[in-house]
């Protein structure tokens, strides 16, 4: 039997004619009393939308793919008897019919759960404001947002070196157009196309694997691998994945980016007294050096213990700021142990704030013997001097 | 005989009926549509459910339990004083309360029923659910899909013609996508998908640790009543954040130094990944059914969790155009169940009306991996039903032998979308003998069948021999065998019960207690003086005087909330 006859009309394209002799089938061959017919039926009545969907798009071009206005709100209509009865506490228990169960017609039934809510309409109106912001002023945003992110795909796209770097990527985090999800697939579509076009004209093609497990968790591509291939061919979508590879990350990095990409994962508190004790050290061997260098005003300073403080106190008040602040973010020490210093939003601190770091550090280092004790009690890692300064020290 | 419709939720329970042509909600002992998913028990042993057991979860936390349907289907043991039950048997304490509720509002016995199960359940939770009401007496009819259930009312209350609704149902503990097509009384689920973890109680949870960090606090030192009572406020907070701009909490707890406020958008900063995971399965669902956010006639919003501006903000966003909400989304899962339940007993006002869903998940098999030299990779998947296939659905798909003189072929069943087994989820297990033969030449044919309750039959048949086993998918977590099912009907059975004549006052006594424990000073005398004064009155059990004691006491607790939510 063909899928018409299935359904018992003639061949259409009229997909209202297929659905309403699909309706009427179906309440003679119910899911539940007649699976097998059932599914014979629901077989030829997706065959039949198929074909004629087929047919029509050859016939016409394929519909706008954009509201061209946003759908009008309705009001919701009170029916008024219904008010009066409510007004009147009858003895039994009522219970509301949904026909009946609109918005403005709704009797509180239980004091607890919704004693908050009751005026949700008022932020109604802010939502109509979003849902109705002028329809050409919101085509011009999308557009100009269209162009602005394409144009910053493409150019992280042009170079392989910042193609594979998580951080030029970010800024589609918290793009707002991308939450109107037709223009998020577009882009997805964008994306992947740039991608796929470069990766396949480099001869030896690398793509970051966090870089497409990025992609992948904003955009699901390999959730739906077969839309994708439907869109770019098996080939291409194949370059795409035999690109991914996992590159590793240097052991250090001198310089670190503006803000902090990812999460903060706050530092070992031992590890940050080695990375004290390497500064220290480093510093030690400065005054060392300058000591050999006999200058007249250190002839008083016998011990050396001026001269110590001085490049201590300098260090501290003048070079850690100033390289705490610079894109290295942190003393040689802590760079060499991985971590760098930031704000408590994970962003880079400018020259007073380090200045005030240090400050706080110094203080502490005062009384070092009690505050070294009281620091390995803060369960988040973050010391006497941070919490002071309102900064954290991190991983890079 | 009448089918009762349940919607049993994560926060709070409701159900319905098919009565007189329109499903109509049964309200409980306290004249209320919703029942908290909330046990207790008390200083005598007796379970208490629902609002009593809610107020008493800040006086007494450790006797109280709530949001225990994130464990259905699993074997983890939730304590309830000195005993300890799975979430099915706390499960079904809650149904049993609604079955008596239906039972007092009919006047007839309920044994069968339609239970509601968010779409993306799987076949195990799906069996804990079914085993719930098993053992509060009911005989499970059918399991709906909440959406669906959703969409059910939302088509039969439209009434226009070829209408496509995407139903996105937030619940307490879930959140559920479906895009529902509705023409000619078909209601027809085209594309399913969910979440499992993520639902209004996520978002509070944020909020609470967003709460410690910012306070300085850390959650251990707290002791349970305070943690409890945290919960609470911040709870009131979320809520109020729909209707306000911001909100300053004064002092939660002794312990918080300065005052607390939240901003719209600072709550939208910290909840922002759990917005994100709101967004993908809305995105899946619409690439699987192939269809453009405009051609989507209207956004249905479902559950309680959907009230939080920051949600509705987000899903105005995405469509440009204002959800849909006019019907109770705490309530209306509910009445679907109802309109289910009218269907199954055949109404003649619902002939009409047909229901399709689709199995919201790929099921499939693990296959050998040959690519996996060193085991790091495991099996790979090999789907069998592909997601949002129209249910009830078999399909069939042949197996080969992988190694020389095999003797045992096991047939993992998973569920999930990953090429990888060890990401999906593992349903169960099967054995089958088959008579040693090279490699390849010997071959199974596995058949899945999915029915209209969302439940997996597996059959396996050996080729050469002709020989075939049945199961239906049991999981080791969940699979209780009948003795066991026997067993924590009897401990069910020894529960004791508060007589329901006395709920309403249960409920005052609990609130006031826990007024009680978030009062401080001069009002703490107060409250007890009031409590210790209406116990007495109980006591002379004159029913006029209780009338109006009740009355004034009630009366004298709102007051007192009021004053206490915030200070």
């Amino acid at each position: 039997m063909s899928d018409w006859q299935i359904l018992g009309i003639d061949n259409t394209t009229d997909l209202k004619v297929i659905k309403r002799a699909y309706a009427a089938k179906l309440k003679i061959t119910k899911p539940d009393e007649d699976p097998e017919g059932f599914k014979r039926l629901h077989a030829a009545y997706k065959q039949a939308c198929q074909s004629a969907r087929n047919n029509a798009s050859a016939d016409k071009q394929a519909v706008p793919h954009r509201v061209e206005e946003p759908p009008e709100i309705e009001t919701q209509e009170v029916e008024t008897q219904k008010i009066d009865e409510s007004i009147t506490t009858d003895e039994q228990p009522r219970s509301e019919e949904y026909f009946e169960f609109v918005l403005d017609d709704f009797e509180e039934p239980s004091e607890y759960s919704r004693q908050d809510y009751r005026d949700a309409q008022a932020y109604q109106q802010e939502l109509e404001d979003i849902a109705r912001i002028d329809l050409d002023a919101e085509q011009a945003f999308l557009k100009q947002q269209w162009r602005d992110i394409t144009e910053s795909v493409d150019t992280i796209i042009a170079s392989d070196n910042t193609l594979n770097e998580t951080g030029a990527w970010a800024f589609l985090n918290d793009r707002e157009a991308l939450l109107d999800i037709q223009f998020k697939s577009e882009l997805s579509n964008y994306t992947f196309g740039c991608l796929a076009d470069h990766l396949s004209k480099t001869p030896k093609p690398v793509l970051n694997h966090t870089v497409f497990i990025f992609l992948d968790s904003l955009f699901q591509w390999s959730d739906r691998r077969d839309l994708l291939e439907d869109e770019f061919g098996h080939e291409a979508v194949e370059t795409v994945m035999q690109a991914i590879a996992v590159i590793k990350e240097p052991f250090f990095k001198w310089t670190s980016p503006e803000v902090h990409v990812g999460e903060m994962v706050p530092c070992n508190y031992f590890l940050r007294l080695l990375a004290a004790f390497l500064d220290w050290l480093l510093l030690g061997f400065i005054a060392v050096l300058l000591r050999k260098m006999d200058m007249p005003i250190l002839s008083t300073d016998s011990d050396g213990l001026i001269l110590d403080f001085i490049v201590g106190v300098l260090f501290y008040l003048l070079l850690a700021p100033v390289m705490e602040s610079s894109s290295l973010q942190g003393t040689p020490g802590k760079i060499l142990f991985g971590m760098k210093v930031v704000s408590k939003q994970g962003k880079r601190l400018n020259i007073l704030h380090t200045i005030l770091r240090s400050s706080m550090f110094m203080l502490a280092m005062i009384a070092f013997k009690l505050t070294i004790w009281i620091n390995i009690f803060f369960r988040d890692q973050r010391l006497l001097h941070d919490r002071f300064s309102y900064s954290r020290v991190i991983e890079r | 005989m009448t089918i009762l419709g349940i919607d049993l939720g994560t926060t709070n329970s409701a159900c319905a009926v098919w009565k007189d042509g329109k499903t109509t909600l049964i309200p409980n002992q306290l004249n209320a549509f919703l029942t908290p998913s909330v046990v207790g028990i008390d200083q005598q042993g007796e379970i208490l459910v629902g609002m009593s057991a809610r107020h008493r979860l800040i006086s007494h936390p450790g006797n109280t339990v709530a949001v225990f349907k994130r464990y259905m289907g699993t074997d983890y043991s939730i304590n309830l004083g000195k005993r300890s039950f799975t979430a099915a048997e706390l499960s079904s304490l809650i149904l049993r309360s609604l079955k008596e509720d239906a039972e007092a509002y009919l006047g007839e016995t309920i044994t069968q029923a339609v239970i509601s199960v968010p779409a993306y359940f799987n076949d195990v939770q799906r069996k804990a659910t079914k085993l719930a009401g098993e053992l509060a007496g009911l005989n499970v009819d059918r399991l709906i899909n909440e959406p669906t259930a959703a969409a059910m009312v939302y088509g039969l209350h439209d009434k226009r013609d070829g209408v496509q609704f995407l139903i996105l149902d937030l619940g307490g503990g879930t959140f559920d996508v479906s895009l529902v097509e509705y023409f000619d009384g078909v209601i027809e689920v085209h594309a399913s998908s969910g979440d499992n973890h993520l639902g209004g109680e996520d978002f509070l949870e944020m909020l609470v640790n967003y709460y410690f960090e910012k306070n300085g606090l850390a959650k251990r030192s707290l002791t349970a009543n305070e943690l409890q009572r945290v919960y609470e406020v911040l709870e009131g907070a979320k809520r109020k954040l729909s209707s306000e701009r911001e909100i300053v909490i004064e002092q939660a707890v002794k312990s918080q130094q300065q005052p607390f406020s939240l901003s719209r958008e600072e709550f939208d900063r910290i909840v922002h990944p759990l917005l994100h995971r709101v967004q993908l399965p809305i995105e899946r669902t619409l690439r699987d059914a192939g269809v453009n956010p405009a051609e989507i006639d209207e956004v249905v919003l479902v559950g309680g969790a959907t009230r939080m501006f920051a949600f509705r903000s987000l899903i105005t966003r995405m469509f440009r155009r204002m959800p849909a909400g006019n019907i109770d989304p705490d309530l209306v899962v509910a009445m679907g169940a109802g309109i289910q339940a009218g269907l199954k007993q055949k109404h003649a006002d619902l002939d009409d009306v047909v229901l399709t869903d689709v199995c919201p998940y790929t099921l499939g098999v693990e296959i050998h991996n040959e690519g996996d030299k060193n085991d790091k990779q495991g099996g790979l998947f090999m789907p069998i039903i592909e997601r949002n296939s129209i249910v009830p659905v078999s399909v069939e798909r042949t197996l080969y032998t992988v190694c020389d003189n095999q003797k045992i072929v096991s047939i993992n069943v998973y569920q999930g979308e990953s090429r990888l087994v060890k990401n999906n989820v593992n349903l169960g297990e099967l054995e089958v003998r088959i008579p040693p033969a090279k490699a390849g030449e010997e071959s199974l044919n596995v058949r899945y069948s999915y029915d209209m309750n969302g439940l997996l039959d597996v059959d396996v048949t050996v080729n050469s021999t002709g020989l075939t086993q049945h199961r239906t998918i049991i999981n080791s977590a969940s699979g209780l065998t009948d003795k066991e099912i026997e067993k924590s009907r009897e401990k069910l059975a020894k529960l004791k019960f508060h007589p329901r004549d006395q709920a309403e006052n249960r409920v005052l006594i609990a609130r006031a207690e826990r007024l009680y424990e978030c009062s401080l000073g001069d009002k703490r005398d107060y409250i007890s003086n009031l409590l210790s004064h209406f116990e007495q009155v109980l006591e002379k059990q004159n029913p006029v005087e209780i009338k109006k004691v009740t009355a004034q006491f009630c009366e004298v607790l709102d007051g007192l909330e009021e004053d206490n939510l915030f200070s």
